[in-house]
């Protein structure tokens, strides 16, 4: 019980009024001696007194009139409300990420939640309530196939959806922004061979309870909420809340929001009708909001980098507040004991963005480093946006072993000579890093070598090789070693064919007509690298010696000469691979090595070779409120425990923390990451029972980074009057929130007020219409 | 009938006039000049027996011829010949002083007596005067010597308001005090009760005299003409009644007729003279009644 507008009290002296015109005329009444006043006594003196009482009775109703107007100005609720026999009201609150803000050591949320559970303290035994959350949950759904996929998707015809292809090369496939362009998302899907797992994600509301008379339960559901790291859509929410009124047939029903007022979340109500039912609003705004310094993403030069060397990367920082933001400090470190990178932020303009640029060192031993940007050395009420997770390729050093086939006093006469340079420069000053751990050796010396610490074996002009070493390196090989072979201009083709590892039969090796590059097989993701940094200077690597190649039945030309004839086959042996050359890498034999095409060529050659870590792995941009799936080998799919694992915490500190996860088909997937962060999905081979409760060593796993959706930085309140300006149809009121039992206040009640006391006053005017008329036609007799 | 000079009887004129016995004569030469060949009456004695002398005796009346015969004193007795006596009965409670014209009806009443005083003692009757109240004030008796006029005029001059009235019990008193059959002239705003002013009125007829009566009021108190609403003060009792004349004078005119018209009937079925006269109305008026009903009665 209580008065919204208490002020409007004051009104009320204005009840005076009546009471001093009555006391004023009173007085001015004109004192008349008369002879007698017996001929008033019998009939007058009881007329008299009745206008006296009349004249007592009219002016206690003007002056109840004039309170009951003021009263009905000060908009009573609670107990005031009369006429409404039972209530129900839906409870909508705003726990998207904006109301994690910190106002006076206070959540805004934490506000908010305790503003709706006053409005429930407010509810009387018979009325109902319902309590509905405006930020959404994800929701994923995982297919077999493709063809499943597809029929799904035309039911989320128009919601937002994305399209998660797990596995290498699914990130080409992967559409991970939410998209509604449905066309879009069926040719991405139509471009997966049909026995493709993908996973269809997007926002769904969340689940809402219906109206009740529990309120103590409604209560227990509001002390659970917890807030979102999803986006709000409170239309949706209010149209929900819509939805619940309309099954009421009770006499008040309307719709309380606790809020924000965030106006990226209210605009989008505002062609919502709420068919009549009151809406009060009650603000969690803080004022001003201090700084508000977003981290908006970081942007890599490329998304990955050799061991020790530092990738180039962006950072677009944007400041939201609507005044300058104080210095800060950006630091960037990698989550593997890194050195933290760090950038001062000069004070930015309200509104204005900047891009600061930085070099993160790479290291670790892992495929992928997982690194955080974040914002430091300010006070920011709103640090959801202050960090930004991401992750970079780790390219391990390849450890090259060059054999040398032609003994010589000069070094330069040396086969391995060129090669080595290319693959390690020696000259101070070098620009070129280096590809490779080089070591050479003497062909004779190959067979004492530890082949298995090398990545890539390259034969330079060697053509016959003892039976110890070739049985090395064909366990070398078939470990998955790699095998790149230069023929020397002297070479035997009845030798090299007799190693029984080369992709292509030697039919000779002679001095021929130049022989340059023409094309090369851009499928291989080396030649690929190859043709994109070299470019036309591709066509001048040329030949005048050159082998004579005849391909395997398995095997692959990556590149050809001009005459078609193949200049380089790829082969698989065992779980190796080798590559063999048509030209000698010696400029005895061809003028590659005097190319710059030809320092490219052996990089990538080398590198792709020795490079046993495999792709990349699967490392969307994923966002908060969704999941991950990777999958997993046949062998894995039955009994293997599996886990995800977050491995950041708000203070910095690594931990790992087991999640929820979900056994879907041949994948393991995190349900929902429901804070950003780094996690990292494990399957532990050979294990069929227990809980994997670190991924470990021997653990297949996946390194995934989470972040938060955009749209939550823009923090911009509406005001009282700015709600009513946008969003004059849905005629809210803005309660105070010292007092948010006030939201029970609703309009009907004081359009009830207002009907009562305009009858009243009707009422008020017809009794003394009638007076005036009755005292008229008295004068008239 | 000629009413020469009688502009000076208007009563708005009366009231500028400062000498009340200058007004009385002016009223009453101005209403009945003309009227008698002249204002003086003559008067007869005649003889009805001899009594004996007692000591006290007005030598004049001794009988001197029966004393030579008898050597006894006797006093002879006579008996008086149309000589009136008549008392004139002033109202003087506060409700007379009540007046919306140039006069009160204590003024309008004072001025009436003077002018039937006046009269009678130019006609050689005798004139007495009485005012009351609640009980009897001043109480002059009848005497027929121009000096008793102005006894008279200067009691007059000398009335002031009193407080409440009580006519009946007046009446009754003086009914029983006034021994000599005579003329009752009673002036008065009879504001009492209309059945006991009746009987006190019978009660002077009981006792064989003429009684006229003067129904002294003035134009408000029979039209109530007031518009806006008003604390009328009862002027006897000092009682306030808040009164919207506008909506009650239909009412009051109804109660004030019919009180008049009670009393009316009332004279009227006991051989009482009355008359209602109005404070705004000439004094001349009033006086023919009361010389056609003195002339009544001297018939």
């Amino acid at each position: 019980m209580g008065l919204m507008s208490a002020g409007f009290l004051f009104a009320a002296l204005a009840a005076a009024v009546p009471v001093a015109i009555h006391l004023i005329h009173r007085q001015r009444y004109p004192e008349r001696p008369f002879t007698t006043l017996r001929f008033f006594d019998k009939t007058i003196k009881h007329n008299t007194l009745q206008t006296r009482l009349i004249d007592k009775i009219l002016l206690a109703l003007r002056v109840a009139a004039l309170l009951l107007v003021a009263l009905a100005l000060a908009r009573p609720y609670g107990a005031w409300n009369f006429g409404e026999q039972r209530r129900s009201v839906v409870l909508v609150l705003d726990n998207s990420p904006s109301m994690g803000r910190g106002v006076e050591h206070e959540q805004l949320f934490a506000r908010a939640k305790t503003a709706a559970s006053a409005v429930l303290a407010e509810l009387g035994a018979t009325d109902r309530a319902a309590l509905v959350l405006t930020a959404n949950v994800p929701r994923r759904d995982q297919f077999a196939r493709r063809s499943e996929a597809e029929a799904a998707l035309s039911l989320r015809e128009g919601r937002p959806t994305s399209l998660w292809v797990d596995g290498p090369g699914g990130r080409a496939h992967s559409l991970a922004e939410l998209t509604t362009d449905t066309a879009r998302l069926r040719l991405a899907l139509q471009a997966l061979p049909e026995d493709t797992a993908v996973e269809l994600g997007g926002m769904e509301p969340a689940p809402d309870g219906e109206l009740s008379a529990e309120l103590e339960a409604v209560r227990e559901r509001l002390d659970g909420t917890a807030l979102s790291a999803l986006s709000g859509d409170l239309a949706a929410a209010l149209g929900r809340a819509k939805a619940l009124l309309a099954h009421s047939t009770d006499a008040g029903r309307r719709i309380v929001v606790c809020s924000d007022m965030q106006a990226s979340e209210w605009s989008a109500a505002a062609d919502l009708e709420l068919d009549g039912f009151e809406l009060a609003v009650i603000p969690s705004v803080p004022g001003e909001t201090g700084n508000n310094l977003a981290l908006e993403r970081i942007d890599l030069e490329r998304a990955e980098a050799a061991w020790g060397q530092s990738v180039n990367g962006t950072a677009v920082v944007r400041n939201y507040a609507k005044r300058a933001s104080d210095a800060a400090v950006l630091t960037v470190i990698g989550a593997d004991r890194g050195r933290p990178v760090e950038i001062k932020v000069p004070p930015l303009a309200a509104g204005q963005t900047m891009h600061l640029g930085f070099a993160l060192p790479v290291t670790g031993r892992e495929r992928s480093m997982l690194a955080t940007a974040r914002l430091n050395g300010l006070s920011d009420p709103f640090a959801y946006d202050d960090a930004w997770h991401f992750q970079v390729g780790v390219r391990q050093p390849v450890s090259a072993l060059c054999v040398n086939g032609h003994p010589a006093e000069r070094p330069s006469d040396r086969e391995t000579f060129y090669l080595a340079n290319a693959l390690a420069p020696r000259s101070e000053g070098a620009a070129l890093e280096a590809a490779a751990d080089v070591r050479e050796c003497e062909a004779g010396d190959l067979g004492g070598q530890q082949l298995f610490q090398y990545g890539t074996i390259v034969l330079a002009g060697v053509s016959r090789l003892e039976p110890a070493a070739l049985e090395k390196l064909r366990q070398f090989v078939n470990d998955g070693g790699g095998l790149l072979v230069f023929p020397g201009i002297d070479a035997v083709p009845a030798d090299l064919n007799g190693w029984g590892l080369l992709p292509a039969k030697v039919l000779d090796v002679k001095r021929a007509s130049f022989g340059y590059l023409k094309d090369v097989d851009t499928r291989s993701a080396a030649m690929a690298e190859v043709k994109s940094r070299a470019g036309a200077e591709l066509h001048a690597l040329s030949a005048h010696t050159r082998a004579f190649l005849e391909p395997n039945a398995n095997a692959r030309v990556l590149a050809r000469f001009q005459d078609d004839l193949p200049a380089l086959v790829e082969g698989r042996t065992g779980r190796g691979r080798v590559v063999l050359a048509a030209a000698g890498c010696h400029v005895t034999a061809s003028d590659w090595p005097l190319r710059p095409a030809f320092v490219i060529l052996v990089r990538a050659l080398v590198r792709a070779l020795g490079d046993r870590q495999g792709p990349l792995p699967l490392a969307l941009d994923r966002h908060v409120g969704f999941g991950a799936s990777m999958a997993i080998p046949g062998e894995l799919a039955e009994g293997t425990p599996a886990a995800f694992f977050h491995t950041h915490s708000p203070d910095g500190q690594e931990q790992y923390q087991p999640e929820s996860w979900l056994r879907a088909q041949a994948g393991v997937s995190l349900p929902v990451a429901w804070t950003d962060g780094h996690y990292s999905l494990a399957v532990r081979p050979g294990q069929s029972a227990g809980v994997l409760e670190e991924p470990g060593v021997g653990a297949l796993s996946v390194p995934l980074s989470f972040n938060r959706r955009p749209g939550e930085s823009n923090l911009e309140a509406w005001d009282t009057k700015e709600l009513a300006q946008h969003l004059p149809n849905l005629g809210a009121s803005v309660i105070d929130p010292a007092v948010p039992a006030q939201a029970l206040a609703s309009g009907s009640a004081s359009r009830e007020w207002g009907r009562y006391v305009l009858g009243f006053v009707l009422a008020l005017l017809l009794f003394e219409s009638f007076l005036a008329w009755r005292s008229a036609s008295e004068a008239e007799q | 009938m000629s009413v020469v000079g009688s502009r000076f009887l208007d009563p708005r004129i009366l009231a500028k006039l400062p000498n009340l016995e200058l007004v009385a004569k002016r009223l009453v030469q101005g209403a009945f000049v003309g009227y008698h060949k002249s204002p003086d009456f003559g008067y007869s004695v005649e003889f009805v027996d001899h009594r004996d002398y007692a000591a006290g005796d007005d030598l004049r009346t001794v009988d001197w011829r029966v004393w030579a015969r008898k050597d006894k004193y006797f006093v002879k007795r006579f008996e008086m010949e149309s000589q009136l006596k008549a008392t004139v009965i002033l109202d003087t409670s506060r409700s007379m002083a009540f007046g919306e014209g140039p006069l009160t009806k204590l003024e309008y009443g004072s001025y009436l007596s003077a002018c039937i005083a006046y009269l009678l003692i130019h006609q050689n009757d005798m004139a007495g005067l009485v005012t009351f109240d609640e009980r009897v004030r001043q109480f002059v008796p009848p005497r027929g010597s121009r000096g008793h006029l102005r006894l008279i005029l200067h009691a007059l001059g000398q009335t002031q308001p009193g407080p409440a009235t009580d006519v009946a019990a007046v009446c009754h008193h003086l009914a029983e005090t006034i021994k000599t059959r005579g003329m009752v002239v009673l002036v008065s705003d009879l504001l009492d009760e209309p059945e006991a002013v009746l009987r006190s009125l019978q009660h002077f007829q009981h006792k064989k005299h003429d009684v006229i009566v003067f129904h002294t009021l003035d134009d408000a108190e029979l039209e109530l003409p007031y518009e806006e609403l008003s604390n009328f003060r009862d002027l006897e009792s000092g009682r306030r009644l808040a009164v919207d004349p506008a909506v009650f004078r239909a009412q009051y005119r109804g109660r004030m007729q019919g009180f008049c018209e009670e009393i009316r009937q009332g004279c009227l079925k006991t051989g009482i003279d009355y008359h209602l006269i109005r404070t705004s109305q000439p004094i001349e008026s009033i006086l023919n009644r009361f010389v056609a009903f003195r002339l009544r009665r001297s018939v």
